[in-house]
Parts: structure tokens; sequence; C-alpha cells
């Protein structure tokens, strides 16, 4: 094993030596290669300096930043808000884009489709700040005039009004930054249509910032119409979506069996839950269901008549009104909820307070009841001037096609409880009988 | 580091199988990138006449066209899973609209229902291709058949350009709906027969009945005697009630007052015993029948100054429910000179019957 280890041991050695060896060899090919570069750079300076280096006697711009309002392409009428830090307290200011390179004085290349443009036959660039420009035959550049900008205080100027290059999403641009002492912005020259080289005249303080467009991100879900509606005879728990539901039937009286008479009021509960993602609500009617119904009260005949009839006001005004001792009628109204407003003649005070819809002995109740029982259908359908807004429709008595509406809501609703309460009195000369109404509740939500 | 080399390699070797997945991967992600269908289409909405199960109903579709743009036919299919257009659509059960008529239409009309394109979950609206300007719609289908299951249900509505529903859609919009149980509401109204006598009674209140006695004091031939009782009667029996009067005449042992079994008068010396149930002058006595009922005495009793008794006859009757009605009921009695002495009684029984 020790001697296995030794090997090993010796092998490693050697690799390890020969890795140096490479490493020096490479070493000295990038001392040679640098200093290649270096030598190149040091001849070529004369005739950089004349371009890039010769004006620039103030100092570079730091911290600098451009934002723009919109990274979309060809996204028009962007704002872009440029900050920085004068070095040199100046006047005027150049911010020129390109697509290339951001190094002052170096060529400029530029296109619609790869810079900015402030316009075609004309500069439609705006400023915060002093008197803007655009310099040059194709508007790539921006010049400012008649500005303060205090060395060593940020300095802010927003350029409305840019229409975004066209390029595809990730495509950098870049902006060259330069400012002047007054009327010397004049002697900067954007580059020429083809790209070429720019003269920047005699500017203090530069920089450079890159810019990019970036396409909107699509993102896309779907939510489904929804509309539940149910019924109960029992409360439904407004903490979840109709859940905890009995058969909605209610039998009105007292004693046992439960009878009506002349001498009371008896009243009753029934409930209901709406929720819908509607967004202009949604609308509850009552309508009579069955076939050969002619009346909107309480029946022994399957609504050929009502001996019960539909408590009104005056001559079948649907209005709510207190219901008394011996009046031989039924009304209902609505316990609405929040979001939820009751119709009339639905729309009395409603409490759900038994007290206030039972009354034994001779008076009345505290609560008001109403249930339409119009004489004549206000229209086909829900009205001539229904146009899928609550507002717009006319209501009707629940023997007529579409129903009576009960309530309404503005736009969507998520649980509502709306529990409709029931009263009734048997007059003197309400025959005996057993009585019943049937109603649907129809719910239409207008999406 | 062998890791890796080891993967490029499996990489390599697998690299037709990579290229499959990526494919089968780009055609699932482009399935399940929702399509593009115009506008939604706004207020748009389904009423139903009836909401109940399995029975035929009267729809309106209505929505409002958002732009001035070619509209050629509209398309409409009920689902029970969703709205969303473009997912495989689940039938409602029992739910039928291939049988229905297009009743009305309103905003852009000229549409008729495309029978080809049209089955028990689709229908279709065709008309001439023409340019509609944005406006509020509705159409209205008459004996559609609801769905036989409780819940909700959904629409998918579909406008083109095109008159048979093909081609991309202009617009399009989800509807949601509710198939749901009628509310039930019941009573009971006993049966009553509200009815009592006495020799005065308060208005409409039995609880203030009292007397039973009426006595008529020395008889006379030359003048005749009266008194009066009240009843007071309401019922919801169905079809009213009638009242019938039961006795004898005035009796003293084996003498009599006779009963006048035909109405007539009141005439003093001669023997009579009657009543009637109206307001009389001759003599003084009597009123007619209070209150909110609608019952009315018999025409035998109802003529004032004529009186009659007869066991046994209808007094009065009402032929429908009836409100209270209090009766004054009104008797004479005359005698003949040679009436013989005696105190004369009777006992009358008045018996209401309501009919329901």
């Amino acid at each position: 094993m020790l001697e296995f280890r030794h090997r090993l041991s010796n092998k490693t050695k050697k690799a390890e030596n020969r890795m140096k060896i490479r490493f020096n060899h490479l070493a000295r090919k990038a001392y040679i290669l640098i200093g290649l570069v270096f030598v190149g750079l040091i001849s070529l300076m004369p005739i950089l300096s004349w371009r890039v280096f010769a004006t620039g006697s103030g100092g570079l711009l730091e911290p600098r930043s451009i934002i723009m309002s919109s990274a979309v392409p060809g996204a028009s009428s962007v704002s872009y808000v440029l900050s920085f830090k004068p070095v040199t307290t100046e006047q005027e200011l150049i911010v020129d884009f390109c697509s290339d390179t951001p190094i002052i004085g170096a060529t400029c290349a530029f296109t619609n489709a790869t810079t900015p443009v402030f316009g075609t036959s004309s500069c439609t660039v705006t400023s915060s700040l002093g008197t803007v420009s655009c310099p040059g035959t194709n508007y790539h550049t921006i010049r400012v005039t008649g500005l303060t900008m205090t060395a060593g205080n940020t300095f802010t100027i927003t350029f409305s009004n840019i229409t975004n290059p066209t390029v595809s999403t990730g495509t950098s641009f870049y902006a060259r930054i330069l400012t002047f002492a007054t009327g010397n912005s004049s002697g900067y020259t954007p580059a020429s249509t083809t790209g070429g080289a720019t003269t920047t005249g005699t500017y203090v303080d530069w920089g450079g910032a890159a810019l990019s467009t970036v396409q909107t991100l699509a993102i896309t879900a779907t939510v489904m119409e929804t509309l539940t509606f149910c019924d109960s005879g029992t409360t439904i728990s407004g903490a979840s979506t109709c859940s905890g539901l009995s058969t909605p039937s209610l039998t009105l009286g007292r004693g046992t069996p439960a009878t009506i008479n002349a001498s009371n009021v008896d009243g009753g509960l029934l409930y209901t839950q709406v929720s819908t993602n509607a967004l202009n609500g949604v609308g509850v009617a009552l309508k009579d269901s069955g076939t050969g119904v002619s009346c909107s009260g309480l029946s022994i005949n399957s609504g050929t008549s009502c001996a019960i009839l539909a408590k009104t006001t005056g001559n079948n005004v649907p209005a709510a009104a207190a219901i008394s001792s011996g009046s031989g009628v039924i009304g209902m109204c609505v316990e609405s909820g929040t979001g939820v407003t009751a119709q009339v003649p639905y729309n009395g005070t409603c409490s759900g307070n038994s007290a206030n819809y039972n009354v034994t002995g001779a008076g009345s109740t505290t609560d008001t009841f109403g249930l339409n029982d119009s004489t004549s259908s206000a229209t086909t359908g829900f009205g001539s001037t229904w146009s899928g807004t609550w507002s717009t429709w006319t209501s009707d008595t629940p023997i007529y096609t579409y129903g009576s509406l009960l309530f309404t809501s503005a736009g969507p609703l998520s649980n509502i409880n709306n529990p409709l309460e029931f009263a009734t009195s048997a007059a003197n000369t309400t025959p005996a009988g057993i009585y019943s109404a049937n109603y649907t509740l129809i719910a239409t939500g207008s999406f | 580091m062998n890791r890796i080399l080891e993967f490029i390699t499996s990489f390599r070797r697998h690299s037709f199988k990579w290229l499959l997945l990526a494919v089968v991967f780009g055609f699932l992600i482009y399935l399940l990138l929702p399509s593009a269908y115009g506008d939604q289409l706004p207020q748009r909405n389904l009423m139903l006449s009836d909401n109940q199960v399995s029975v035929y109903a009267t729809y309106q579709l209505g929505f409002t066209i958002p732009n001035s743009e070619m509209l050629g036919s509209i398309k409409l299919q009920i689902c029970s899973n969703n709205p969303i257009i473009g997912e495989p659509c689940t039938i409602p059960t029992g739910f039928d609209i291939s049988g229905s008529i297009l009743s009305s239409q309103s905003g852009q009309t000229g549409f008729n229902i495309l029978s080809g394109e049209t089955d028990s979950y689709d229908i279709v609206l065709t008309r001439v291709p023409t340019t509609a300007s944005p406006e509020y719609v509705t159409y209205t289908f008459q004996n559609v058949m609801n769905p036989s299951i409780v819940g909700p249900y959904y629409g998918r509505l579909q406008t083109f350009a095109t008159s048979d529903a093909s081609g991309p859609a202009t617009d399009s919009g989800g509807i949601a709906f509710d198939i749901s149980n009628p509310i039930q509401l019941s009573t009971k109204v006993p049966p009553y027969l509200y009815f009592c006598a006495g020799i005065t009674i308060s208005p409409y209140d039995c609880s203030t009945a009292s007397g039973d006695y009426l006595n008529f004091g020395n008889l006379s031939s030359t003048a005749t005697n009266s008194a009066q009782t009240q009843l007071i009667t309401a019922t919801n029996a169905d079809t009213g009630y009638s009242m019938d009067v039961f006795g004898t005449t005035m009796t003293s042992g084996n003498n009599i007052i006779n009963a006048m079994s035909s109405a007539d008068v009141s005439r003093p010396g001669i023997s009579q015993f009657g009543l009637n149930l109206v307001a009389n002058q001759t003599p003084l006595i009597g009123q007619n029948p209070i209150g909110p009922g609608v019952a009315y005495p018999e025409a035998a009793y109802s003529q004032p100054n004529w009186f009659k008794f007869l066991s046994g006859d209808t007094i009065a009757t009402a032929n429908q429910p009836t409100d209270y009605t209090e009766f004054t009921v009104s008797y004479i009695v005359n005698v003949a000179k040679n009436q013989p002495v005696g105190v004369y009684v009777t006992s009358l029984t008045f018996l209401c019957l309501a009919n329901f």
C-alpha cells in the first residue's frame, strides 16, 4: 500500500511540473500581446486625440442615466429622463443617439430602426428645460441651450415625444452626452446618414449611456364568466358559495297545522345568495311558475285566481307598504346585501326581524312589502329600453315573460346573501283552502 | 467533470429524442395558448323566462356590437363546463335549442336560424353580411328546452363577418346563467262561520251579544206589538251560507196566534205572527242589514212593512264568502178580539249553514 502511494505521489509531481511549464509559456505570450496592444495604442494617440480627446477639458459625468417611459420597440410618444451630475457648470447640452458605440467622437451609426427618432421632416422632440433643437439632417441628436447645469448638482431633463427604435427586443443603442459652454454646442456636428464620424466641437463634460428596447411581456389569463345563484329554506352561510342549502319552501301561518286568518299577520323568510363576475352586474327577477297563472298572489287553484292578492297600493300601484291584519294580501321585501339594490316594490323596510313582519291581533307590520301585480305587461322581454344595464329595465309583474325585478347589482358580487321576507294575512272573505304560489327566481348576469 | 461529459455524450446520442420532445412540448403550449377572438362583446346577457329544469322557456340574448363591423352570423353555444371559446364543450343534459324559433330581434335585424349549423346546443343566426353599427341588439328564442339538472350553465357567443359562422370570429364573449329550483309558498286558511244572536250586539262583535228573551207585553187587538233581535254572520265558505228559521208560532196551550205563512202587512185585530229583516215604518221597527258583508235577506223577508213566518224558511243568504253582516230581526204580533187569554210563547231557532 505504501509503495503504491509513493508511486502515485511521483506521478502527481510530474503532472504539476508539466502544468507549470505550459502556464509559463502562455504567460509569456500574453505579455507579448499586451505589449503590442499598448505600443499600438501609443502610436495611434496622435490620430485619436484629434477626434476624441482633444477638446475634453471637463470631466466624466457621473452618475448618469437615461430612464425610458416605455421600452417597447417602436413605441411613440415616449419620454426619456436624463440625469447626471456635471463636473463643471455649463449651459448647453448635446445628446447624440447612436446604434454602435457611446464613445465620444467615434463614428456613429444610426437609422430610424436602430436609434430613437425625433421626427422625419421636423424636429418633434420637446424638452422640459431650455430650448431644444435637432442638429443634423436626420434627427437622432438633441441639442438644448439656455440651461443651467451646476457643477456637483444632479441635473435632470426630460425629453418627450420620442419614438423608440423598432429593432427587435434586446438590441442596445447608445447615448453620447456632452455639455458645452454657451454658444459652443453649435460646434457639434452629428454623423451623416451613412454613419460617419462626428465633430464634437468644444465640449466640457462627457459621458455615455446604453439603452435597450424590450418587447412587452404578454401575460394572458382567462377568467371565465360566472354566475352562481341559489335559494334555500334555511340560512346560507356567506363564507362559502351556496353551501348548506335546503328546499326553498316556506309555510306561512301559525299553529299546527300552520294557518293564517284575518286576525293576524304572518310572515317568514327564504334565503338567496348570488355571486357573479358580471361587469354590468346581475338582476334577479321573480316569476310565477306554471302555465295559466294570471295573478301574482296566493291561489287555491294554481294561479287561475288569487284570493290572497298581491300587495299593492292604490289602484294596483306597485309600492311597498305595511300589511295589516285582515287585509287578504301577500307581499315581500328584499333584505339586500352589500352591493345589492332592491327594486320597487320590494325595496321597503326589510329588517329580517320576525317581530316586524308578524302581528298578533289587529295592527300592521313595521316592515313594508309589495308585490308587482300590474294589469298589463310593460313590454315584451325586459322592456323596450333594455340595453344590458339594469337602469334601463322596465319592471313587469311576475306573471309576464321575464318576471318582476327583485334586486340588482351594478357590478360583480361575491357570496352576497339577500333574504326574502314575506308577510300575509287572510281577509274575512278569503275562501278557506290551501293556498300556494310557486315562484322561480331568475338570475341574469350582464357581462 | 465526468458527469458533464457523460451528459453531453448522452445528449448527442439522444438528440433526436430531445428534438421530438421539444416539438411535442411546443405543440402542447400552442394548444394551451388562448386564441384571439376579437373584441369582447359588452353588455352580453341571456335572460330566461323560466329557469326550472326541463321546461320550455324563452331565451332572450342581448349584447352590444362594439364597433362598426361586418356582421353576417351570430353563434351561441350552450355548455355545462365553461364559457371559454375553443375549449371542449360539455353538452348540457336535457338542453335542446334545436326546436326553437326566433320570435323577435332588435338592433341588427334580418336574421334567420341557420338550420344546417344548429343542433341541440348550438344555434347560428344568419343573414346576408351587412355592416353593423355599434348598438345594443337582442334576439329572442322561444321553445327552448331547459337543462334537466340544476346548476350553472354557460353560453359562448361569437359574431362573424360570414353568413355561416365560418372563418375567424369578429367578436366574442361568454355568458353564465343558472337553472334552479323554484321557491314554494304555502299556507292554509281554515274554514270559519261567524254567527251569533242576541237582543243587542255591538257591530260585528259576537262577544258583546246579550239577551235571549223578548217580551211583547200585553197583546192588543187594536195595535201591533213588535220587538227585535239581532244576528251577526260572516263566513269564508266558498259559496257562502244560508240562514233558516225554525220554530212554531206563538202558542198558549192549545191556543195559537196564526203564523203569517205568506208575506203580509201588519193587520191589527187579525191574528198574525211574523218577522222580517229590514227597517219598517208600520210598525216603526227594525233596521236594514249593515256591515261589509254581502249577505242579503230573502225576498219574503226583505220588503219593508211586510212580514212572514214559516218554519224552515231561509231568511238570509250569501252566495260567496262574506264579511260581517248584522241583521236586525223585527217581529210583529197581532191578535183578534176573540184571542183566548193566555201567555203566548215561542222559541225560534236560527240555523246558519255555510256551504264550503
